[in-house]
């Protein structure tokens, strides 16, 4: 039976009560899962074209997964890890499609995006660091990325990165430090997150 | 913000830099009721008839189906069982025609062997294998193996594969109780219709190492009760040695006399031996040519060919 999501508002704190997840399947609790599986798609993957499709892929995964949780890892976690290994293989997917086929745009979306946002020159600004930023992010080896992106801006530990990508402790950090090294020089000429903008800073 | 242990400070600015706009760039509440209504919108679709279930059933029910039929033979599934390759004759570019009867294979002595590819069989030098295609006869000259494989279309086109060993009777010219003893070189003699030794007699000046050759039918190819070749079939193939050897043509001289040897008649089969050997010997293949004519000079089927063998030895010699 098909139920429409609803997104409730809920307090944050509420995301690490697993058993309500578990349990209830209401559609306002299951709406709420679908937010957090798309924040973290959208954190992984950046608003790419094909974000709709990897959020519904994973969403779909974690509904028909939601009955089988058991509580070996927080909720949030769990849900990083299907994120994380639907996005894997749908770029796998797209990287032989990439050898036939291009976009024909930049491959950004700029529909649906939360118009009000962008109402100063300023929040225009924050908006061309973002993809200034995902660009650079881009030239980074998806696995190092993706440990970049989890340890350094989504702040989860080690330990839950090794859990969310399937790999041991010394590995995650192995990755998070060539993933920095990567993507400071990619960031190197650039001018707010470069090297003389944040050095202009500190000074 | 976790402890910055592996950054320099500009690092550590450029980090926070970072985490600000990626916090700036994280999904607000309408974006996310935006998409929440798309996948609801995705979910309303009708889906497809051909669900994962549907299909799964579907390709059991053709399995079970075409299973029933094939146990019940009203599907005939195609076998590729040598029976079938020999049951389908195959000829390439023309209309179908009937399938040959399982071909066979003559052993020396006669005996009949039932074809099973890939046949094999080992000439020895001198000797000589018809290989008959459809009613096409193919000559194999020894020594040398000859070998069929067991490819689909020569397991139905073999009929038969027969080693063989000549014996036809070659004069020279001079040597023949001719009429006209000044015949020139490639003039055809024709039969005396008076000759009861039904004699033909043919030049074989063509031939540009045989020198004055003719090839003369004794008359002791009378045909016998064994002897496959009939009288018209024996005549015709000596035409045809002689025709051949006036136009110099090896290969087919050769196939016309192992035709003649094919009978189980000694006299004829010498004779076409002896015709051969002394066709060896005008083409330079002494070392073939001498071991024969040395075997029918002592156990030749005739007095005359025994004689003829006897002289061309001495001469050869």
């Amino acid at each position: 039976m098909q139920t429409e999501l609803r997104l409730v508002e809920s307090p944050a704190k509420d995301w690490a009560d697993e058993k309500l997840w578990r349990d209830g399947a209401s559609t306002g609790r299951r709406g709420e899962v679908f937010a957090l599986v798309y924040r973290q798609m959208q954190a992984l993957a950046g608003r790419g074209q094909d974000l709709d499709d990897l959020v519904q892929m994973a969403a779909e995964q974690v509904f028909r997964a939601l009955p089988r949780f058991e509580d070996r890892s927080a909720l949030a976690t769990w849900t990083y890890r299907i994120c994380y290994f639907t996005l894997s293989k749908h770029r796998r997917w797209y990287r032989r499609w990439f050898k036939r086929f291009s976009y024909a745009s930049d491959g950004y979306q700029t529909d649906d995006i939360d118009l009000t946002r962008l109402e100063s020159s300023e929040l225009l600004e924050q908006r061309e660091r973002t993809e200034r930023l995902r660009r650079a992010l881009e030239q980074v080896s998806p696995k190092r990325r993706m440990v970049v992106i989890l340890h350094d801006l989504e702040e989860l530990e080690v330990e839950e990165i090794a859990a969310i990508v399937g790999a041991n402790l010394h590995t995650v950090r192995s990755r998070l430090r060539d993933g920095r090294r990567l993507l400071a020089q990619a960031l190197e000429r650039d001018p707010y997150f470069g090297d003389a903008a944040c050095g202009e800073e500190q000074s | 913000m976790k402890p910055l242990r592996d950054f320099d400070r500009a690092e550590g600015v450029r980090l926070r830099r970072m985490k600000a706009s990626f916090d700036a760039d994280r999904p607000g509440k309408a974006e996310l009721l935006v998409a929440i209504r798309r996948y609801n919108q995705a979910k309303s679709r009708p889906g497809s008839i051909f669900s994962l279930r549907a299909a799964w059933v579907i390709a059991a029910a053709m399995m079970l189906t075409g299973g029933a039929l094939g146990a019940s033979s009203v599907l005939k599934l195609r076998s590729l069982t040598p029976s079938r390759l020999l049951s389908v004759p195959a000829h390439p570019g023309e209309q179908p025609r009937a399938a040959h009867s399982s071909g066979y294979v003559v052993e020396r002595g006669g005996s009949r062997l039932e074809y099973s590819a890939p046949a094999k069989l080992t000439l020895l030098p001198g000797e000589h294998a018809a290989l008959i295609i459809d009613n096409t006869r193919t000559e194999l000259i020894g020594p040398g193996i000859a070998q069929i494989r067991n490819a689909p279309q020569a397991a139905h086109w073999v009929a038969r594969f027969e080693p063989q060993v000549w014996v036809p009777e070659l004069e020279t010219q001079e040597a023949l109780p001719s009429t006209s003893n000044n015949l020139s070189a490639g003039t055809k003699q024709e039969t005396d219709p008076q000759d009861n030794s039904k004699t033909i007699r043919r030049t074989a000046a063509g031939h540009p190492r045989a020198g004055n050759l003719s090839v003369r039918r004794v008359d002791n190819t009378a045909p016998t009760a064994a002897n496959p070749l009939d009288q018209s079939q024996l005549d015709g193939a000596w035409s045809r040695a002689a025709s051949a050897l006036r136009r110099g043509d090896d290969v087919a001289a050769t196939a016309a006399l192992g035709e003649i040897s094919g009978g189980s008649d000694p006299a004829a089969r010498d004779a076409a031996k002896l015709a051969q050997a002394q066709l060896d010997l005008a083409a330079g293949r002494r070392a073939k040519a001498m071991p024969v004519l040395n075997e029918l000079a002592q156990s030749g089927a005739t007095p005359f060919v025994r004689r003829r063998a006897q002289e061309i030895f001495v001469n050869g010699n």
